[in-house]
């Protein structure tokens, strides 16, 4: 697994790059959401002292998750457009940083699963 | 033979979903404190026995404050039921356990339940059920409401508890209490349990106080060291569930947790404010894309029957005018309330929205109010009446007063139609982002109005919040369509009652006395007849005249609107008129089944009366000053 500052890096530059991408295309609230879920990773390089390490990781989970609630919310609001063919309106388009966001969002998802699996996850033992 | 079994535990430890699973019932649960103020009772059948079950307020002492921990207590007290349960949650037993041991003073049949054993699993947690059962001396079982393991073997133990009664030896308080609650038993009648009460008096209790013999003075017989002797008993149970739990539970740790994680982000000092804007923003913006299809769809077959039908007799007005078009244009609105209620029920499902009283709890500390009261008014989304009952939980007489008080300004339901239609008529290409300031005005609102409250009528200072935060966990679909139907429900009931009658109401003021030109009808008449007081604000007499109507339901406000222009499309409303009429419907007066309530719940007719004079000023000075500003920007 690579370092936490690193997937930090990964991610907020990510997140930065679609955010702005939004913004530009003139989406501006949710392109604000997006930095706004962006700022998650930054503030991870904020934590020092002993468990600093730990609480990186939790940047880099609750992040991901963020972004990954995010792409799956475009997600669902394409599916539900498909509805529209039934009234003979036109589906929802999707924009360049749609597509990104959705990309974004599938490595977020594996981030997540990823962290859950060697980082979070607490082993399991039988209960009486 | 009827067996009564009372289930009791702390706010949030799965109570509601254990009775929900024990009776087949569907009351609604919710992942954070205080959702069940009342008792709520149902009944099943096992082994030929009916078993009666009582859901009870939660509660963390037998030492009750607020109005629903007091309906706890005094069941107990004064109708004990056969076989008490005590729900203890698994991952946190310390105070469930505390709660345990002042049970057992109460002398009843009692079994501790842990309950969420599947989370504790998860989390590596282990109980020794045998070690427990011989240090608290009461029949142990571990429970998943969630999974429905544990549940037989609960039934089992009701019947063998009833069977075989087992009210343990008492805890042991050392000489110094002991002796002070024997000779404190002769203060109290027989009918009441003495070591009880004696033990709620040297813990400072004022209920114990009441009920001491009329000849007796708590000033005169309760010691000057009594607050040392209320902390030792608390210490003795603390360290008694302490050793108890050394030995009989297990606890592997961990680095970090999954909930401390999400716990460190989402209550961030910087960043957990910024994310739950984003994620409220993100759950209005569903509301839309996800139902505006559904919401043309319907929109087109009520057209179509619409037009189908005509209007050209004085029947089929009424049912295409009238009915159809009345109700219909509210219930087109549906997919819309449903799709908001299922984000709103994943939030809240999920734990995250009890996080967001803890963050706002600073802010609601600067109004006199806390974070508690902002979990109650968070119900107040669904329907104001929810949060003007639920305010009998919190333990401030103030607070709850000013909740109450404040409740109408949070948008309930009800206001959702309204803003929908003029949203879509006056910002069609702004629809989520004038909906999220709507409600962020409905917050503000509701902040302003605490202060001011607090300022006039309330004043004092407000009890700092101590609250449990819930664990997070996933949302169950079904927990969330629960939820989400508890809340939209409401407004179908209400479609086809007061909605369908207000409806045929306002088509007969439409179509008399001159059916050719509504200028001329009964609704004109009224409308233009009170005009000149809204004339500041830009209303035309058809919104004056909704207005009026929709005093009684705020639905009802669509509903005329769609019959005035012949259809919601036909509308016509500037975007600073839409602004300052959306403002104004925002506060003013609250709709009768909540006045009904806030009367109930105050017990005076005098705070209703505040509720209408206040909400009718401030929501027409507020619209006056959006109608003057935006005239003047625009």
């Amino acid at each position: 697994m690579k370092s936490a500052a690193i997937q930090l890096w990964i991610m907020l530059i990510a997140s930065l790059l679609v955010g702005t991408c939004y913004i530009f295309q003139g989406d501006l609230i949710f392109g604000i959401i997006i930095l706004v879920f962006s700022m998650v990773f930054l503030l991870g390089f904020r934590e020092f002292g002993k468990p600093s390490y730990s609480y990186r990781i939790a940047h880099i989970y609750v992040g991901s998750i963020l972004i990954a609630i995010t792409s799956g919310y475009i997600l669902a609001s394409f599916l539900f457009s498909l509805v529209n063919l039934i009234i003979g309106e036109e589906i929802m388009d999707l924009k360049i940083s749609d597509i990104l966001l959705m990309l974004l969002g599938v490595y977020s998802s594996y981030n997540i699963y990823r962290l859950r699996k060697n980082a979070i996850r607490p082993e399991k033992k039988d209960i009486e | 033979m009827v067996i009564t079994v009372g289930l009791i535990g702390n706010p949030n430890v799965g109570k509601t979903s254990l009775f929900n699973k024990l009776v087949g019932a569907r009351q609604y649960v919710a992942n954070w404190p205080g959702v069940t103020v009342t008792r709520v009772e149902g009944a099943t059948s096992y082994k030929e026995q009916t078993l009666h079950f009582i859901d009870l307020p939660g509660l963390y002492t037998l030492s009750a404050t607020s109005l629903d921990e007091k309906v706890t207590r005094d069941f107990l007290l004064y109708s004990p039921p056969n076989v008490t349960i005590v729900v203890i949650d698994s991952m946190s037993p310390e105070q469930g356990m505390y709660l345990l041991l002042e049970t057992l003073e109460l002398n009843l049949n009692v079994i501790a339940v842990f309950n969420a054993i599947d989370e504790a699993k998860k989390n590596s947690i282990k109980f020794d059920k045998s070690s427990l059962e011989s240090y608290l001396r009461v029949p142990i079982v571990l429970t998943s409401a969630h999974t429905g393991e544990g549940i037989t073997e609960l039934m089992e133990t009701i019947l063998a508890t009833f069977r075989k009664p087992n009210r343990p030896k008492l805890l042991d308080y050392g000489p110094e209490i002991e002796s002070k609650v024997a000779e404190f038993e002769q203060y109290f009648e027989d009918k009441y349990n003495k070591r009880f009460l004696s033990l709620k008096l040297v813990e400072g209790d004022k209920f114990a106080m009441e009920l001491l013999k009329k000849d007796v003075e708590p000033t005169s017989v309760l010691p000057s060291n009594m607050s040392d002797l209320a902390i030792k008993i608390a210490k003795r149970r603390y360290e008694y569930v302490m050793n108890v739990l050394n030995r009989a539970m297990s606890k592997s740790e961990s680095a970090i947790t999954s909930m401390e994680a999400i716990d460190h982000v989402f209550t961030h000092k910087y960043i957990g404010i910024p994310i739950f804007f984003a994620l409220m923003y993100l759950a209005f913006n569903f509301t839309f894309k996800a139902s505006e299809p559904l919401v043309g769809l319907i929109e087109v077959g009520f057209q179509k029957l619409t037009d189908l039908i005509g209007s050209n007799s004085i029947f089929t007005s009424l049912i295409s005018q009238g009915i159809i078009n009345g109700v219909g244009s509210v219930i087109s609105f549906i997919p819309s309330i449903f799709a908001l209620f299922f984000a709103l029920g994943i939030m809240e499902e999920s734990g995250y929205l009890p996080r967001i009283a803890f963050l706002m709890d600073r802010a609601m500390y600067s109004l006199k109010l806390t974070g508690r009261s902002f979990m109650t008014l968070l119900l107040g989304f669904g329907c104001n009446v929810s949060s003007v009952m639920a305010a009998r939980g919190l333990t401030d007489e103030r607070e709850r007063v000013t909740t109450i008080l404040v409740s109408p300004f949070v948008s309930c339901s009800a206001r959702i139609p309204v803003y929908l239609m003029i949203i879509g008529i006056a910002f069609p290409n702004h629809r989520a982002e004038a909906f999220f300031v709507m409600y962020l005005l409905s917050i503000a609102l509701t902040a302003l109005s605490a202060r001011i409250i607090n300022k006039i009528v309330m004043k004092g200072e407000s009890i700092p919040l101590v609250m449990e935060l819930p664990r997070y966990r996933f949302p169950s679909l079904s927990n969330v369509a629960t939820y989400m139907w508890n809340r939209g429900k409401h407004f179908l009931q209400k479609a086809g009652t007061i909605i369908l009658v207000a409806s045929v109401i306002v088509w007969v003021l439409i179509y008399f006395p001159d059916p050719t030109n509504i200028e001329n009808s009964f609704a004109a008449m009224i409308g233009k007849g009170l005009q000149f007081i809204f004339a500041p604000l830009g209303f035309q007499w058809q919104t004056v005249s909704a207005l009026i109507f929709g005093s009684v339901a705020k639905e009802i406000i669509v509903s005329s609107f769609a019959q005035f222009y012949g259809g919601v499309g036909n509308i016509v409303l500037d975007p600073v008129t839409a602004s300052a009429l959306m403002v104004f419907i925002l506060g003013y007066i609250p709709c009768f089944a909540t006045l009904a309530a806030i009367k109930s719940e105050t017990n005076s007719l005098k705070y209703p009366i505040i509720s209408v004079v206040y909400s009718l000023s401030i929501s027409y000075i507020l619209a006056f000053l959006v109608s003057i500003i935006g005239r003047v920007i625009v």
